[in-house]
């Protein structure tokens, strides 16, 4: 597949936005350098493909390592995915970030406990007793579940416990879920949004400047994500490059993988939202074939999986309900509405049909329902005209 | 005129404190194995690990994942000072899974403090029913679990006890010895042979299973064979602390604590006040004579930084009359908290369980309900009582009642609601 472009390097003159978010972590740090004892301090911060998280903990990294007070370490987790165990992982990253400290002994073994726990106190000696120590730690929602419940068991939450440790994490995928309450408790989660049309003119202004008069356009289909406003503004026609720009959003995994993930996102891409009881229906819909109404719950679950897992679908908790998130459903809905227009009718169709027989008999809520029954008979009137 | 400060701390308003009835949610009609044959396969296809509202933990201190999905930490916070407290909460209303959080804070050592938690679970209502001196039987009870903790934080941390010099391993040995709760040699055998903290965590605390970064097996197995050498030698030591009072040898384990092993600050917290609820007349008027000796303490303790936390059922403030038991006491500042829980404190806590057996999928029940169910989570909340322990017996039922029903269980559906609730208001007439 040939790429759109090559996106830039990370900048500190190309960096747009999220000053709140880096003042948050500012002011906690200064508390901390107080000598306050902080309840929260852990950052969380997740978003959606190419909103800009590791550029974040970049900018984060410049800000903060210039004090003499702050100690500031950086990791990215997609560095160790390829060893072997977790252990073997964790005991890699204790030597990374051993070779950090201001005075970097040997490391006693190659044991999980005894490296891990010889790393904090050496951390606790060496650093905490008159600095305090930033951990950035990216791409962690992607890493494995196995990988992260090791992680937080024998290096993340013993420094989540003392308190002139700051950890900033950032990641997309399904969320783990962190057991030590230490960890769990005392974060604080943040999602980085998309960017209003002042900050994607600004980004377009350093990037592309050639492109800014099409800022309404670039903006309608980015809807503000940083990547996808590279991507587009990158396509001489960006309605005819939406399948590619789509392609770029996606992670890479096997062809025949990556091209299940594109096809059941395209399906699941025209509901607001969804749960199980859309998915047999909208793969019907979708590939024009009624052996998909028979799918099973644990067929429907491997469907879910593999788009959870990347993070190209998440449970929203404020819509009780999994939904895309919104830059690509956008880029997936222009490009099927544009080239597969039949594909998109029957899934719009499928939708009404479905709605209409959860408000025929009033339930309790049918109102929610009624809502997306309009949303969908709407979109098909629309295109009618 | 009673020489005491309350701060009050909660989350909301304050219940008032009508009798609150304690279910019984037995399912006797099928052995738990054939439930869980059908049940657990069924979860997993719907992407939960585990039964998110499993009856068999509905006694907080007995279920191992309970710091995964713990909630409320703003009462947390409150709980967790320098100062004698008496936590209130209806009987299921979650003061044992506090009492969870605030053991494990003290033991992993959070914000850098060095706190001895002592879980002290009041005896049943029958026993100490004929103890000729009840009042110092309890305190025997109390050195006991104190003797436990502390071999629980050293064997968490075996590199502290190998910095003690000779003398200091030799009287910390003597003094476990002399009030430990069973057998300390095999217990240290116990560990050695596995090579891991469970056995002696099942002893002290089972919730405490999951701590963070427990030691190697290699360094915990040395530890453990150091300490039996040491038991071998201390035999006089302890002959002779075996033959001080009980009294005395509580003021000897405090100062090794303290003083030997640098604790700031000791807690005992004191659970187990649910069982007195439901017992007869008799028995709990018993409550008064255990509380009594324990509450007047509190100020005198607290001058010695053991601070007593009281995890009580809010039917106690009538049975141990207490601003009368308070007065008899020293001045101290106290730290009275009511838990209440909140419709939003309640859905919170069904988030984290569905999060945590769902290993981050979904945090609502609507992701395994048919479409006419929607909003179950806030129909569940609008049914039960306000109490965690209600919420969770409900939401169970709500499963059971699918995979009764159906030879192939798929969404949850509308008559399995039904009938949940059915069950659920029969128990409460």
């Amino acid at each position: 597949m040939n790429t759109l472009i090559s996106l830039p390097a990370y900048s500190r003159q190309g960096f747009i936005n999220r000053d709140p978010e880096v003042a948050e972590v500012r002011a906690k740090l200064n508390q901390i350098l107080e000598g306050q004892t902080v309840d929260k301090r852990t950052f969380i911060f997740t978003g959606q493909h190419g909103i800009g998280k590791s550029w974040f903990l970049l900018r984060l990294r410049q800000e903060l390592e210039t004090q003499s007070s702050v100690m500031v370490w950086h990791l990215d987790l997609a560095n160790y995915m390829a060893v072997a165990s977790p252990a073997a992982t964790i005991v890699e990253i204790c030597r990374t970030l051993w070779q950090q400290l201001p005075i970097p002994l040997a490391m006693p073994s190659d044991g999980l406990e005894d490296a891990t726990r010889t790393l904090i106190h050496a951390i606790k000696q060496q650093i905490l007793r008159q600095q305090v120590l930033v951990l950035l730690l990216d791409t962690v929602y992607e890493a494995p579940a196995t990988l992260l419940e090791t992680l937080e068991n024998y290096l993340l939450a013993p420094l989540a416990i003392e308190r002139n440790v700051l950890l900033v994490m950032a990641g997309r995928g399904r969320e783990y879920a962190w057991t030590a309450p230490e960890l769990r408790l005392r974060a604080e989660f943040r999602t980085l949004q998309a960017f209003n049309k002042a900050y994607v003119a600004e980004q377009l202004q350093f990037y592309m400047p050639a492109r800014t008069d099409e800022i309404d356009e670039i903006y309608q289909i980015s809807l503000g994500n940083p990547k996808t406003t590279l991507l587009v503004a990158a396509s001489a026609e960006p309605v005819h490059a939406l399948n590619q720009i789509i392609n770029e959003m996606l992670p890479l995994v096997a062809f025949e993988e990556r091209r299940l993930m594109h096809q059941h996102l395209e399906a699941l891409a025209v509901p607001r939202r969804f749960d199980y009881s859309h998915v047999p229906r909208l793969l019907s819909a979708y590939y024009d074939d009624p052996t998909y109404l028979q799918l099973t719950r644990r067929q429907i679950r491997v469907v879910f999986d593999r788009l959870l897992d990347p993070g190209l679908i998440y449970w929203d908790n404020t819509q009780l309900a999994y939904t895309l998130h919104s830059a690509m459903r956008n880029l997936l809905l222009r490009h099927l509405i544009s080239a597969q227009y039949p594909v998109w009718h029957r899934l719009h169709s499928a939708c009404v049909e479905l709605y209409q027989r959860w408000v025929q008999d009033k339930p309790r809520n049918w109102e929610q329902w009624q809502a997306e029954l309009e949303y969908h008979q709407q979109a098909l009137e629309r295109s009618n005209q | 005129m009673y020489n005491y400060a309350f701060k009050i701390q909660s989350d909301s308003f304050v219940l008032p404190l009508t009798r609150l009835s304690v279910k019984s949610f037995s399912n006797s009609m099928h052995s738990s194995e054939r439930l869980n044959s059908k049940l657990i396969p069924w979860l997993a296809s719907l992407g939960l690990q585990f039964n998110p509202f499993d009856s068999q933990y509905l006694d907080a201190g007995a279920d191992p994942f309970l710091a995964s999905y713990l909630v409320g930490h703003q009462a947390f916070l409150a709980l967790r000072q320098d100062q004698p407290s008496l936590v209130f909460a209806p009987v299921g209303g979650g003061k044992t899974a506090f009492r969870v959080r605030l053991a494990r804070a003290c033991r992993v050592g959070e914000d850098g403090r060095r706190v001895l938690p002592v879980v002290y679970t009041m005896p049943k209502p029958n026993q100490l029913l004929h103890a000729a001196n009840p009042q110092e039987r309890q305190l025997h009870f109390i050195n006991q679990r104190l003797a436990a903790e502390l071999l629980l934080a050293i064997a968490y941390r075996p590199s502290e006890y190998f910095a003690l010099a000779a003398p200091a391993q030799r009287q910390v040995v003597a003094e476990l010895q002399a009030n430990f709760p069973g057998d300390l040699e095999l217990q240290l055998a116990q560990l050695e042979h596995q090579g891991e903290l469970r056995s002696l965590i099942q002893l002290v605390d089972p919730s405490a299973d999951r701590m963070i970064a427990q030691p190697a097996p290699a360094l915990l197995r040395q530890w453990c064979a150091v300490l039996r050498h040491t038991l071998h030698e201390v035999g006089v030591m302890v002959a002779e602390r075996r033959q001080l009072t009980v009294p005395v040898r509580f003021h000897r384990l405090l100062q090794l604590a303290k003083e030997t092993l640098c604790f700031e600050a000791i807690y005992l917290l004191v659970d187990g006040g649910d069982a007195y609820v439901e017992a007869t007349f008799p028995q709990r008027r018993r409550v008064a004579d255990l509380l009594t000796p324990l509450l007047q303490q509190t100020g005198v303790w607290a001058q010695q930084q053991f601070y007593a936390k009281y995890f009580l059922p809010t039917d106690f403030l009538q049975s141990i009359r207490l601003p009368e038991l308070l007065a008899e006491a020293e001045r101290v500042e106290l730290t009275l908290i009511w838990i209440v829980w909140t419709k939003a404190m309640l859905n919170e806590l069904l988030q984290e369980r569905l999060r945590f057996a769902s290993q981050g999928r979904f945090t609502d029940l609507d992701a395994i309900c048919a479409w006419p169910l929607h909003g179950i989570q806030e129909r569940l909340m609008e049914v039960a009582k306000p109490l965690p322990r209600e919420v969770l017996a409900l939401g169970e039922r709500l499963l059971l009642e699918h995979i009764w029903r159906v030879a192939e269980p798929e969404l949850l559906e509308l008559i399995d609601f039904e009938g949940a609730v059915a069950w659920y208001q029969g128990g409460a007439q």
